[in-house]
């Protein structure tokens, strides 16, 4: 240590030459654990045919953009199958960036989900945050969170909805923590499906209306559209639609066994509309192009890695060079050979430790901070 | 008359695929002498005090020091003998820098296994430093020391064993006369303080004065 800079050289050059792989190594391992931990814990997913990574991705990591292939009468139909809870998922809506999820309450029961803090949403415009969403927007119970408007150049879209936080969840150390959840209904206010505004009769000023007949009345843009869902407005709101038509994104399904799972899998396998996918079998096959992809950097940094081990050698080997004397004269004043070459490996091996021991601190500091990319995909 | 401290008889040296040769028929070095080792570059100053050292082991003949024969000894057994019984200073004075001067003193003792480093080691050390005058200094290291500091930290650390022999190879090789007279005196002191026997290898014959006895070692070697 006494040569400061030569060791700090080349203890940098080990330590960066260590730290790819580690980091690389624990990075996989993480989003491995992370990703195959959620796909075990949803037995069966339903969603309208196509990638189906990107069903799984999406569906179980709240990705994606808003679908409108399923509908409710999708969900009532394997609901009557009667083989195990069905939980709707309605999806591609953020407020504050984070994603909403539109779902019912069998969601926080089969994902053994309990509030912290008040309660789940019960009532349309209510909105339970995760844990992490909480902390991060640092909202308390009675605030308002506005969604997102998805496109500001679009007139006809519908506006961003003010949610009313009414509870915040416990933590369950998944994509669930990242996430604002909301009824089904909710999502459809939020997509422009259903919407409140005053209410229109023979009283509305004719200044607010297109035309108004006995029958009819068609009021125009300038009507009051409300854009917050309370007490004194829910009865405004409406759906221009047949629920049974609105859409959902997918369907999370756990069946009451496994021969029930099987039998609901096997009904829909050649469905049209449909497809049924097993998510832990699908992140399984995803995961194995991951680790496809690691091999490949791992040979690449294996020649790396000797590329440096041959310029470390070649160091070590210029450093006993210019200490032959250093060598020569602790050989005549006693000192063994085997002697020498632990005095000299010491120094070697110290260096590889700490190298190691920063390489792997690095790592995991890496993966600590990096741990948004695992939070995208929990 | 002073006891024989080294004998040698009927040494013959050669390096292997080398057509250099030491033949030593008789050489006395006797207790606490002063001996300067002489002759041309590559006679083979180096290679006899080598052999007297034990670093080196002569191809038949022996070399008795202390009564002890160190051609029936092992290499290791001469290193261990070498360690306690022989002090070496180097022309460059061979510190470590990235030591402490203590601990430079106390190298012949660390990086020996079988030595020991104890209490009266150490007091050893320091009452040493203290007669070479850098007793104030044994926390630094040597590229704090001036350049006389150095040489005489180089000298104590020859004797912090306290030897029965020094050798001192080219110790003022490259210095100015004066200055390699101060540093001939004091490894004289010292050595004569210690009762050491010194063996030194020079090429600068206005010190032979200081010696008891001069060995023109061209006088053994032969270049074939």
């Amino acid at each position: 240590m006494f040569h400061k800079a030569k060791s700090a050289i080349q203890l940098a050059a080990l330590t960066l030459t260590f730290f790819l792989p580690f980091a690389t190594a624990i990075m996989v391992e993480a989003f491995s654990t992370s990703i195959t931990e959620r796909g075990k814990s949803t037995p069966l997913l339903f969603g309208p045919r196509g990638d189906r990574f990107d069903l799984t991705i999406n569906s179980l990591f709240f990705r994606g953009d808003h679908s409108s292939e399923l509908s409710m009468a999708d969900f009532k139909l394997l609901s009557e199958e009667n083989r195990g809870i069905m939980v709707p998922v309605s999806l591609g809506f953020t407020a504050r960036k984070f994603p909403i999820i539109g779902t019912t309450v069998d969601y926080f029961t089969v994902r053994n989900i309990t509030p912290k803090l008040g309660t789940i949403p019960l009532m349309l415009g209510e909105a339970v945050l995760g844990s992490e969403c909480a902390k991060s927007l640092t909202v308390q119970i009675g605030d308002h969170i506005l969604t997102d408007q998805v496109n500001l150049y679009d007139l006809s879209a519908s506006y961003p909805l003010k949610l009313k936080v009414v509870g915040v969840l416990n933590q369950t150390n998944s994509a669930d923590d990242n996430a604002i959840f909301t009824s089904i209904g909710t999502t459809w206010v939020i997509s422009g499906l259903g919407h409140g505004h005053e209410s229109i009769g023979q009283e509305t000023e004719n200044d607010k209306l297109l035309s108004k007949t006995k029958k009819q009345i068609t009021a125009n843009a300038s009507i009051e559209q409300f854009i917050e869902i309370n007490e004194s407005n829910i009865n405004e709101f409406h759906f221009h639609s047949d629920p049974a038509l609105l859409p959902i994104t997918s369907i999370i399904a756990f069946p009451k066994s496994k021969k029930d799972g099987t039998i609901l899998k096997a009904k829909y396998l050649r469905h049209q509309k449909i497809q049924p996918l097993e998510p832990n079998k699908v992140i399984g096959e995803l995961l194995n192009v991951v680790i496809r992809l690691k091999r490949l950097f791992d040979s690449s940094y294996a020649l790396t890695t000797l590329a440096a081990l041959l310029f470390l050698t070649a160091v070590i080997l210029l450093s006993l060079q210019t200490r032959k004397r250093e060598t020569k004269a602790l050989f005549l004043m006693g000192c063994s050979r085997g002697t020498i070459c632990m005095i000299f490996s010491a120094e070697i091996m110290i260096l590889c430790i700490f190298s190691i021991l920063f390489a792997l601190l690095g790592a995991y500091v890496i993966t600590f901070l990096g741990s948004d990319i695992l939070q995208l995909l929990r | 008359m002073k006891e024989s401290l080294i004998q040698i008889r009927n040494l013959n040296f050669r390096y292997p695929k080398s057509n250099f040769s030491l033949s030593v028929p008789e050489l006395t070095i006797n207790k606490e002498s002063k001996v300067a080792l002489i002759g041309k570059s590559g006679c083979g100053k180096t290679t006899l005090a080598h052999l007297i050292a034990g670093i080196l082991n002569p191809t038949e003949g022996n070399i008795l020091v202390s009564g002890k024969n160190l051609c029936s000894l092992t290499e290791s057994e001469r290193r261990e003998h070498r360690a306690a019984n022989v002090g070496f200073i180097f022309q460059e004075f061979e510190l470590l820098n990235y030591l402490q001067v203590k601990d430079n003193l106390l190298l012949p003792f660390m990086i020996n296994r079988k030595m020991e480093i104890t209490n009266e080691c150490k007091d050893r050390a320091h009452s040493l430093a203290e007669s070479i005058g850098i007793s104030d200094k044994l926390d630094q290291y040597p590229e704090q020391l001036s350049g006389g500091e150095r040489q005489r930290l180089a000298i104590a650390r020859a004797l912090v064993t306290n030897p029965s022999i020094v050798i001192a190879d080219e110790p003022t090789g490259n210095l100015d006369n004066e200055t390699a007279l101060t540093v001939m005196q004091e490894i004289i002191k010292q050595s004569t303080e210690k009762g050491a026997t010194l063996i030194m290898i020079t090429h600068d014959d206005s010190l032979l004065n200081l010696f008891e006895k001069t060995i023109n070692v061209g006088d053994f070697s032969k270049t074939y």
